[in-house]
């Protein structure tokens, strides 16, 4: 009954022209499955229809269609696009990235157990400018996603979930719902749809190889407007899920400059606006002097002001953000034993609310650890090194003992361990 | 006095090491198998390093033992995954040396499992002994006339088949697994370059302890991930040197990491590896610096090739520090030029003057910082007559053509 492999639903807003890019690399994709093609055009009011009627003409695709919505945000364009879908695997991308000539063989080779999987393929930002600091610090954060991702025995995470470049399952996709369609803005409602999908029992498996590039040129500005979506979207997460109300980020409490920031927002944004005008001019300079750590303060506070104007945006008021963040709970603290395998332990580990690890020898206590959302590298890798960090060289010395008392072809080292 | 390099594997049940009459003491590098644990400096007596002697140093080094307890607890605890490991290629660059470079390549040949090559760049030799030496063994021969090592290095990327572009000099001899050391980490995210440990090759003449003394090139027993949110590019020094380094081959050719107008063979003298980890650094890479991938190196005999070499470092890395900032308009070379000024140099020069134990002859210490006053005028002269020889260039393809 199904005559396609995929379906590739791209919702679009005015990009006409990398649309087009992203047509013509579909178009050449090296795969012997047919798959079909889904633009949703989200409001779009420039000549995104000319180019898809040019492609259409052309031929190119075994099926190409499109639909028109006034402007409602990504979540419901992407619905609008799975209910046209035919094809049992959806591969969801951004309008503006460019697939390698191998994505869908890539995502199709994964779905082919028929496994309950989301595939998270790779985005790599493409860098147009050397000079740019923002630029950078996308391409960084991507980079270190990517990479995180896919670590082995790596805990799943909800925030892996960037529908930028991903395929699932139609019925998985339909069994959760869909994506929720309070999220109108931009952001986050990728996120609250994987915590969903991670829930009902959905793996995620992150493959590097199924690459697809990102040409979208990170702005000062656009990181700021983009900040004060998210904080839309965070609350919105926080009332439908108070379990993560914790691991999010208006429940973080942070250092002295976020807090003037969070204040000037809540209190005195015209103020606020003011600071950021001259915060902006001070962050142009320090780029241009290449003062990175002065680019990186003003940038933080640039964001951390929209951030909280978005949360005021949507609460109003001090009181209810507290009130919002009294809903969240604290996660009970979790173990490590250092006697057992790491990596099993690790993947078991949830990351997603802060919590503490208590770190085990033999069952009993021998540290604790602070578990924090938001981590950038590697679970295993960070956790290793910690454990060397923070245990005492006594305990060192006592877990190396034991480990080498399982290898049978080291000798008498012990002696070397001992204190004295 | 005399001071002997040794090592003593620790997981081997190690036993007392004889045989050393003629020296006072022994810089032991312990180790466990493959991993590097730490350095001990222990006295010799009757010709034998004792092994309760160095139980006794480790004991008094609460660090290096807890970094013993860590590299068991690494290797038997948490067996790392083993990651797919990239194809290399090792560029060695000499110039008439051609001892050193055969000692060098026979280190490097036991390196070669299949997955990599050994490519040597013979820089603008004056005789054809480097030639000689290459064809006798397994590697690349490749000759780069116009002088300037950063030249070489440049001509060996471009000819390396690998991945991950290796280099190291002729006057150093690799430890086992030094290529797979250095390309575990490349598996990591954003990693661009990665150094290694490099220890002194022997440490028999007063000059070569004295460039020990100076600092050497060993940069410490831990693994170190350098990133621009924590350091400042511009001091790249500190990550490692030309004498152990790997960078990712598309790196090196996408932003030329290697500028002829830097390193031996022009006015600046040294400062190209410098720059090269400089640029990975700026570009929002990391430099991974992992002491298991060791090598040695041998330091200078003589006092006046040490005074030469100290003043060639002085130039060189002012010369890179200016490149920085008038190029790339890293206005935080000046203030690591000027710490490094202050911290180092001056520092030195004090102790030197009021005869700290362990202090420096002022004499090599003023070598060193007259090799930094006239290094931006190095660097000017070098820019001028790369400029110029392109200009040539141009000249002479247009006279060919026509």
């Amino acid at each position: 009954m199904n005559e396609f492999a995929c379906s590739v639903v791209i919702p679009s807003c005015n990009r006409a022209a990398k649309l087009e890019l992203l047509l013509a690399a579909l178009a050449t994709q090296d795969t012997a499955a047919p798959f079909e093609v889904i633009v949703v055009l989200d409001g779009s009011t420039d000549d995104s229809k000319a180019v898809l009627s040019t492609w259409e003409q052309l031929g190119a695709f075994a099926s190409l269609r499109w639909c028109e919505q006034t402007r409602q945000g990504q979540a419901i364009a992407r619905n609008t696009g799975s209910f046209l879908a035919r094809a049992p695997i959806l591969l969801f991308l951004d309008d503006d990235v460019i697939p390698d000539p191998d994505l869908i063989t890539v995502h199709l080779a994964h779905h082919a157990t028929g496994d309950r999987i989301v595939v998270l393929g790779d985005c790599e930002v493409v860098r147009t400018s050397s000079k740019s600091l923002a630029e950078l610090a996308m391409w960084m954060w991507w980079e270190d996603t990517n990479h995180r991702r896919s670590a082995a025995w790596q805990p799943p995470s909800y925030r892996d979930f960037c529908t930028g470049n991903l395929s699932l399952r139609r019925e998985d996709f339909a069994l959760v719902g869909g994506f929720d369609q309070d999220f109108t803005g931009y952001g986050r409602e990728d996120y609250e749809l994987g915590y969903r999908l991670l829930r009902s029992g959905v793996r995620f498996v992150a493959d590097r190889g199924a690459r697809a590039r990102h040409y979208n040129t990170a702005t000062l500005r656009g990181m700021c407007a983009a900040a004060r979506q998210e904080a839309h979207g965070d609350v919105l997460i926080a009332m439908k899920h108070p379990e993560l109300v914790s691991g999010l980020r208006l429940s973080a409490t942070e250092g002295l400059r976020t807090r003037i920031a969070a204040g000037l927002a809540m209190f005195a944004p015209w103020l606020g606006v003011t600071v950021c005008f001259f915060m902006r001019g001070k962050t142009r300079i320090a780029e241009k002097l290449r003062l990175r750590r002065r680019w990186r303060a003003g940038v933080d506070f640039m964001w951390a002001y929209s951030y909280y104007r978005g949360l005021h945006d949507r609460l109003g008021s001090v009181q209810s953000l507290r009130a919002l963040k009294r809903t969240g709970v604290a996660h009970p603290p979790q173990r490590v034993d250092v006697r057992q395998p790491l990596p099993p332990q690790v993947a078991q580990l949830e990351i997603d609310v802060p919590s503490s690890l208590v770190i085990l020898f033999d069952g009993r206590p021998v540290g604790r650890l602070d578990l924090k959302p938001n981590l950038m590298e590697p679970m295993l890798a960070w956790l290793l090194r910690e454990i060397c960090a923070h245990l005492s060289p006594e305990i060192l010395a006592e877990v190396a003992r034991a480990a080498l008392s399982e290898v049978p072809d080291v000798l008498q080292l012990p002696t070397f361990l001992d204190p004295r | 006095m005399t001071t002997r390099v040794l090592q003593m594997d620790l997981a081997l049940a190690p036993s007392d090491i004889g045989g050393l009459s003629g020296y006072d003491s022994a810089r032991v590098l312990l180790r466990y198998g493959r991993r590097v644990v730490s350095e001990v400096s222990v006295p010799i007596e009757d010709g034998v390093v004792t092994r309760a002697a160095v139980t006794a140093a480790l004991n008094e080094d609460r660090a290096a033992r807890a970094r013993l307890s860590e590299r068991i607890v690494e290797e038997h605890l948490i067996r790392p995954v083993p990651a797919s490991s990239p194809s290399w290629s090792v560029v060695v660059c000499t110039r008439d040396r051609p001892e050193l470079l055969r000692r060098c390549v026979e280190s490097l040949i036991g390196e070669n499992d299949g997955s990599g090559e050994i490519i040597v760049v013979d820089n603008a030799p004056t005789t054809d002994a480097t030639a000689r030496i290459a064809e006798r063994y397994p590697v690349r021969y490749v000759r780069e006339d116009r002088p300037g090592l950063n030249r070489a290095r440049a001509l060996g990327a471009q000819l390396a088949l690998g991945e991950i572009v290796i280099y190291t000099d002729d006057d150093t001899v690799a430890d086992p697994g030094w290529v797979k050391a250095l390309l575990s980490e490349f598996a990591g995210a954003r990693v661009g370059a990665c150094t290694g440990l490099t220890m002194p090759f022997e440490l028999e003449t007063e000059a070569q302890e004295l460039f020990e003394r100076y600092g050497g090139f060993a940069k410490g027993f831990s693994r170190q991930v350098f990133d621009l949110t924590a350091i400042s590019p511009a001091a790249a020094g500190a990550v490692g040197s030309g004498a152990s380094m790997a960078f990712r081959r598309d790196l090196i050719l996408s932003l030329g990491l290697f500028d002829a107008e830097l390193d031996l063979g022009t006015p600046s003298r040294t400062g190209g590896d410098t720059y090269a980890l400089y640029r990975v650094l700026a570009e929002g890479y990391r430099i991974a610096y992992v002491p298991d991938a060791l090598n040695w190196h041998q330091h200078r005999r003589e006092h006046d090739e040490l005074h030469r070499t100290m003043s060639g470092y002085g130039t060189g890395l002012y010369a890179f520090l200016t490149k920085a900032l008038v190029e790339d308009r890293e206005m935080s070379a000046l203030r690591v030029g000027i710490r490094w000024f202050r911290k180092h140099h001056l520092r030195q020069l004090a102790r030197a003057i009021t005869r700290r134990p362990n202090h420096l002859s002022v004499g090599m210490v003023m070598a060193e910082i007259k090799g930094t006053l006239v290094a931006p005028l190095a660097y000017v002269a070098s820019r001028r007559a790369e400029r110029a020889r392109e200009h040539e260039n141009v000249r002479g393809v247009g006279k060919g053509a026509a």
